[in-house]
């Protein structure tokens, strides 16, 4: 990880232990004691008071953040799971079709209970007034008439309770007739008093009213009363029992109804699962395959149209596993052919270079000068021939996985200097002058010798191939983990979206151009391939008109995870002037994915795709640039010399 | 797999899920069919049994109140008056409505309680009319007075003199009429009439101790009932009050002086009645305390069981746990019956000698000699008691060897006849002598010796029968007074100086001419006797001492009824002549005894049980 990044995360957390360790200084509670001790008391009280508001705040925040969490998610679930929305819908949905179907059930349970009773109750009081009547026609004195109705209705009303009766005598004047038991009269309401008071004929009259007693609570019943002229008669049924029915089955009917929704969920939730379970297992499938493993398939179970999805996902898999197989085969076969062609071509070769050698040699003694300068040209395409067949067998072993990584303990800045001094030559024909930015401590890694020079040549070479002869800045960072160099030249740059393509085999900006001179267009694809051997990373970055730059990063221990790199992809001038694209560079560092995208982002000239082989097409214009670019570099270069650069020296810090 | 899954061919398949579906189809119709047959009322099915509700008490009768008027505008003072005679007679709220027709300061005067004294009238009283007008009036009211409650529940009949009382009326601001003076008879009490007082009061029974502390007695009062809710409380409240003025001297209450009920109420809960008392109760006998309570208050039928706190702490007096059902109790009550059997009935047999009463036949029982005892009695212990056949020795003995039957008692006056003999629970046997002039009363203890009891309450009547009740604390006679002869209850006071027999009460003014009495149990006499209305034959009666209303027994013809005997659990056996043969007559079974018929056999006579 980045240091300054890590420092970065370090530095919010320490900052409240810092502001806790000030608070408890003895010395400032000394000095507010000494200040007013009067006011201590009430700070004190007040330090407890704004404490447990601070408290109670912290606790408040604390709940709403988990609350919010629990909330967030929830609705996370909800969003990714079919099955909890289905299952909450089923539920919802029949606990609404529940309660209308329990209210409607509660009604009508409770008409039917109310209409029984109310039934009976008349009945009652029918036999009721006919014993007042039968008793009346015995001719009895009123007065014991009354007492004895009112006994012989009681006794039938029971012990139980069932009903109590009030009956009166409207001729009595001095009492307001008779009541059973602990029955208060005030329990007949006054509008059923006046509609039998009011009646002639001798009708029923029935209503709801509140039963209250003596010393009892009272209770909601059904009153019903006649009366005959004289007699008024009241039967009081007490609604009790119908009420302990009705409140029996409503709690029946919520237990059941809840029962029955929790049943609904749970039948939604094993039929969702039933669906949902082989979906997920398809999507499952179909990740492990994206990912790369082909041999995956579905289980097929039954024939149901889960199956078929299952099914025809096997043979989709199956077919993609077949073609890729092909083409793998087919790439293979290719690959071997080159590596045997190469091998093949190298024998008549050799024996062609001897004669060829042989011809060169004797090339002043041939009178036709064409034939010497055939002899010349002869010599230079061998060569350069021979150097393509190397290069092939090089990149075929690689493609065959036989590369192998011969790995010590080396002075990444012995390595650049050497490949700095084997190009020195070519650079000083181009007209283009190396600069050194090199750390005052050795930079070791474990790395192949050989393969590291070759890259670093390649580099080099085509820097100065493509740097139209200004300044080529190589610099050398290190930190813990990761060395890394970077060569930077000044030339035409790179069109977009071509920072990834130069490292292609034989790629070029501009396919129309022969291939004439430099390299065999296999030379970065070598040296990628040679960086990725060491488990390190070969990224470049060029914009038209800005030049390019290639870093090479490599882990200081072979073989280990490299994590990021020492020195920036993008050059800091570049970026300190582009302050726009801060944002997408910044993360560049830190993994080959960011690095690619930043990559894109930058630019590159189309014109070099083809690295260090490309023929230089203007070499007098870029010599005129190169000199004027020369004294920056050297100012660069001297810098570099003392005490290295800004970003060196964060290499070097860590 | 795919296609081994589908090698068992669609045929196979579709077959395997039509049978699945037709299994599922049956399923679901035969829950269905389940379902509707739970919806519907069972139309047949095996017969249900249930035991009928316990002993109809006549405390579970429900009740008819009285609802009062309040005075009317247009009331004169013979209006008040009578209406508020009347509204005495509802008793929720302290007489609310009642105090309506009172002035104030004769509100405030008049403090009838929660158990009230009442002069007990004939019927409602006439009301004169007011003297004079003015502001200031008086009204007379004339009435036949029956008896008079006291405020300790105890009913006294005062045989119909005529009561005369006078109220005093003002009018107040509106022009109203209102009562201002009250007689000071009434200050504390009433005056009702006797169907007002049966339809407002009810007789129940509290329990208290003989003084040997073996047996409960009970005691009768009258509780006004304003509200059955609060009956409990009134019942235990009456209890620790005490017993009545009349039965004071002869048992003993085992509640220490002083002893209050904590709270407003006594909460009953699943039958268990919880009764807290105050400190007091501590000193106390806590198992007998515990024995009344749970006497008195088994008269209620939703009590059936009692748990007594004593300051808010349960207790468990005797061992028999926190809760105390009735029947632990049981053991302090001389009725209940010894076995599951009914009592053995003796009598005289043909022969003169005492016989047992099998189901249909008398063999003789007992080893000793005299075969001429009369009127025969028996006691607990098996110890016979009987007279000559002129009435005038009394003889004594084992029944079954031992103690020879000998004379213990002859009489002293000349033409003196003894009553027939009657055995307490402590084996004491008490006899009256009786003579032109009045009587005597006797007792002989186990010692042998005969003792004149000196205080004795009815020695100026002849008293044709005698019988002390089992707990030995009461005593019932029937009394020679003039023509008529009256049942009378007394009690047996024991002082340090003597045995008092006295303060007789009259009990039940409607029957006339009793022959024999005998104690059902200790609540109910057995009496041969005819009510006012159908005098013609002597016939069998249960009265309660209680003062209820009295019950015939059984139906169809006795002959002449000489002898009754009665045992609690057990028949009532009546001894006849039917054309002068000495019969015993019975009802073939217990259970339905007010209305099965007599059957008698001509066995012998005097049938009797211990006691």
């Amino acid at each position: 990880m980045d240091p300054s990044q890590a420092r970065a995360q370090d530095a919010p957390g320490r900052v409240p232990r810092a502001r806790g360790r000030r608070r408890s200084i003895p010395g400032l509670g000394a000095t507010a004691r000494r200040v007013t001790e009067q006011s201590a008391v009430a700070g004190l009280r007040g330090h407890r008071l704004h404490r447990a508001r601070r408290f109670a705040r912290r606790g408040l925040g604390a709940a709403r953040r988990l609350l919010r969490r629990a909330v967030r998610r929830l609705y996370a679930q909800w969003r990714r799971s079919i099955q909890l929305r289905v299952v909450t819908a089923t539920m919802l949905i029949s606990a609404v079709v529940v309660a209308i179907l329990g209210v409607f059930l509660m009604q009508q349970i409770t008409t039917a209970l109310l209409e029984g009773k109310e039934k009976s109750a008349l009945l009652q009081l029918d036999e009721g007034l006919g014993v007042l009547q039968r008793e009346l026609s015995s001719g009895n004195v009123p007065e014991v008439t009354l007492k004895d109705v009112t006994n012989r209705l009681m006794a039938r009303s029971g012990p139980s309770g069932l009903y109590e009766v009030y009956i009166r005598d409207t001729d009595q004047k001095y009492l307001d007739g008779y009541a059973t038991n602990e029955v208060l009269p005030e329990s007949v309401p006054e509008r059923l008093r006046r509609a039998v008071r009011e009646d002639r004929v001798g009708t029923r009259h029935s209503t709801y009213s509140e039963i209250s007693y003596i010393g009892r609570e009272s209770v909601p019943g059904l009153v019903v009363g006649a009366g005959n002229g004289r007699y008024e008669l009241y039967y009081l049924f007490p609604l009790t029992q119908e009420q302990q029915t009705l409140n029996t089955v409503t709690h029946t009917l919520v237990g059941v109804s809840s029962v029955l929704v929790l049943l609904l969920a749970a039948i939604a939730w094993l039929v969702t699962r039933q669906v949902v379970i082989p979906v997920r297992l398809a999507a499952h499938a179909a990740e492990r395959l994206a990912a790369g493993r082909l041999e995956e398939r579905m289980k097929v179970r039954g024939e149901d149209d889960l199956a078929r999805l299952a099914a025809s996902f096997n043979d989709m898999a199956g077919n993609l596993q077949d073609k890729i197989g092909e083409l793998e085969e087919l790439s293979k076969v290719q690959r071997q052919f080159v590596s045997d062609v190469s091998h093949e071509l190298r024998t008549p070769l050799t024996t062609i270079r001897i004669a060829a050698d042989m011809i060169y040699e004797h090339r002043e003694t041939f009178p036709d000068p064409a034939v010497g300068r055939s002899a010349e040209l002869l010599q230079s395409q061998l060569e350069r021939f021979e150097n393509l067949l190397a290069d092939l067998l090089e990149i075929s072993r690689h493609d065959a996985g036989a590369a192998t990584l011969d790995a010590e303990s080396v002075d990444v800045r012995d390595l650049v200097l050497r490949a700095v001094g084997d190009t020195e030559g070519l650079a000083e024909r181009k007209g283009s002058k190396m600069v050194l930015q090199l750390p005052g401590e050795p930079c070791m890694a474990e790395v192949d010798r050989r393969r590291v020079e070759r890259i670093l040549r390649n580099l080099l070479v085509n820097a100065v191939e493509h740097g139209e002869g200004k300044d080529i800045v190589v610099s050398v960072a290190a930190d813990r983990d990761a060395v890394a160099v970077a060569v930077r030249d000044h030339g035409v740059g790179l069109q977009p979206g071509h920072a990834q393509l130069v490292f292609d085999r034989f790629w070029r900006a501009d396919p129309a151009r022969a291939r004439t001179t430099g390299g065999t267009g296999l030379g970065l694809s070598i040296a990628k391939e040679d960086a990725q051997l060491h488990g390190g990373w070969l990224q470049a970055w060029g914009e038209p008109g800005k030049g390019s730059q290639f870093r090479l990063s490599l882990p200081r221990v072979a073989g280990a995870e490299l994590r990021g790199s020492p020195l920036p992809l993008v050059p800091p001038e570049v970026e300190l002037s582009r302050a726009s694209f801060t944002a997408l560079t910044v993360g560049e560092g830190d993994s080959s994915e960011a690095a690619r995208a930043a990559g894109e982002v930058q630019q590159a000239d189309p014109a070099r795709k083809d690295g260090p082989d490309r023929p230089e097409e203007d070499p007098g214009a870029r010599r005129d640039d190169w000199a004027a670019m020369s004294a920056t570099g050297a100012e660069g270069g001297s810098s570099a010399g003392g005490e290295g650069d800004p970003t060196v020296r964060d290499g070097d810090r860590s | 797999m795919t296609a081994g899954g589908r090698t068992g061919g669609p045929a196979g398949t579709a077959k395997a899920r039509a049978t699945r579906i037709g299994i599922r189809l049956l399923a679901g119709v035969t829950a269905l069919a389940c379902l509707a047959g739970c919806a519907s009322v069972p139309s047949g099915g095996r017969v249900m049994s249930g035991r009928s509700a316990r002993r109809a008490e006549p405390i579970t009768d429900p009740y008819v109140r009285l609802v009062p008027v309040r005075p009317r505008h247009d009331w004169g003072p013979q209006d008040i008056v009578k209406g508020f005679l009347t509204a005495s007679g509802a008793f929720n709220n302290d007489h609310e409505v009642a105090r309506e027709y009172l002035t104030p300061q004769a509100s405030a005067a008049w403090k009838p309680g929660a158990r009230p004294q009442v002069i007990v009238l004939q019927s409602a009283p006439s009301v004169s009319t007011p003297r004079s007008g003015g502001t200031e009036t008086t009204v007379e009211v004339v009435a036949t007075r029956l008896g008079h409650i006291g405020s300790d529940g105890q009913y006294v009949a005062q045989s119909g003199s005529t009561y005369t009382t006078s109220f005093g009326l003002t009018q107040n601001a509106e022009r109203q009429w209102r009562i201002s003076r009250i007689p000071p008879e009434l200050h504390n009490g009433l005056m009702l009439a006797k169907d007002d007082v049966e339809r407002a009061f009810r007789v129940l029974n509290l329990y208290f101790f003989e003084p040997g502390g073996e047996a409960v007695v009970p005691n009768g009062i009258h509780l006004p009932l304003g509200n059955r809710q609060d009956l409990p409380r009134q019942l235990v409240q009456a209890l620790l009050d005490g017993p009545t003025g009349w039965l004071r001297p002869a048992v003993r209450s085992h509640f220490p002086a002083g002893t209050r009920l904590i709270g407003e109420k006594v909460f009953i809960s699943d039958g268990v009645a919880t009764v807290d008392l105050s400190e007091h109760a501590r000193r106390g006998d806590l198992q007998r305390m515990a024995a009344q309570l749970g006497w008195t208050l088994r008269q209620l039928p939703e009590v059936r069981g009692v748990r007594l706190r004593v300051d808010g702490e349960t207790v468990d007096p005797g061992g028999l746990g926190t809760v105390q059902t009735i029947e632990d109790w049981a053991r302090f009550s001389f009725d209940t019956a010894q076995s599951d059997s009914e009592e053995t009935v003796y009598l005289r047999g043909p022969d003169g000698r005492p016989h047992q009463l099998l189901d249909a036949s008398a063999v003789p029982a007992g080893t000793t000699g005299q075969d001429r005892l009369y009127r025969l009695a028996l006691s607990r212990d098996r110890k016979i008691a009987g007279l000559s056949h002129t009435g005038d020795t009394v003889y004594s003995g084992d029944l079954t060897g031992g103690e020879p039957i000998r004379a213990v008692l002859s009489a002293r006056r000349k033409g003196g006849v003894f009553t027939r003999p009657s055995w307490d629970h402590r084996g004491v046997l008490w006899t009256v002598e009786s003579h032109r002039g009045g009587s005597t009363l006797w007792m002989v203890p186990r010692s042998g010796t005969a003792v004149r009891v000196r205080e004795w309450g009815l020695s100026a009547h002849r008293v044709l029968a005698f019988r002390v009740a089992r707990d030995g604390v009461r005593v019932a006679a029937i009394v020679q007074v003039g023509g008529d002869r009256q049942i009378w209850l007394g009690r047996i006071v024991h002082r340090p100086e003597g045995v008092a027999v006295g303060d007789f009460l009259p009990l039940s003014a409607e029957l006339v001419d009793a022959v024999d009495l005998a104690w059902n149990d200790s609540g109910t006499l057995a009496v041969l006797g005819k009510t006012k209305a159908t005098a013609t034959q002597v016939t069998p009666y249960l009265v309660p001492v209680s003062g209820n209303a009295i019950t015939a027994v059984g139906s169809g013809s006795l002959g002449e009824a000489r002898s009754i005997t009665a045992a609690p659990g057990s028949r009532i056996v009546i001894g006849t002549e039917i054309n002068g043969e000495s019969s015993i007559c019975r009802q073939s079974t217990l259970r339905d005894w007010r209305f099965d018929e007599w059957k008698c056999d001509p066995l012998g006579s005097d049938p009797t049980y211990w006691n």
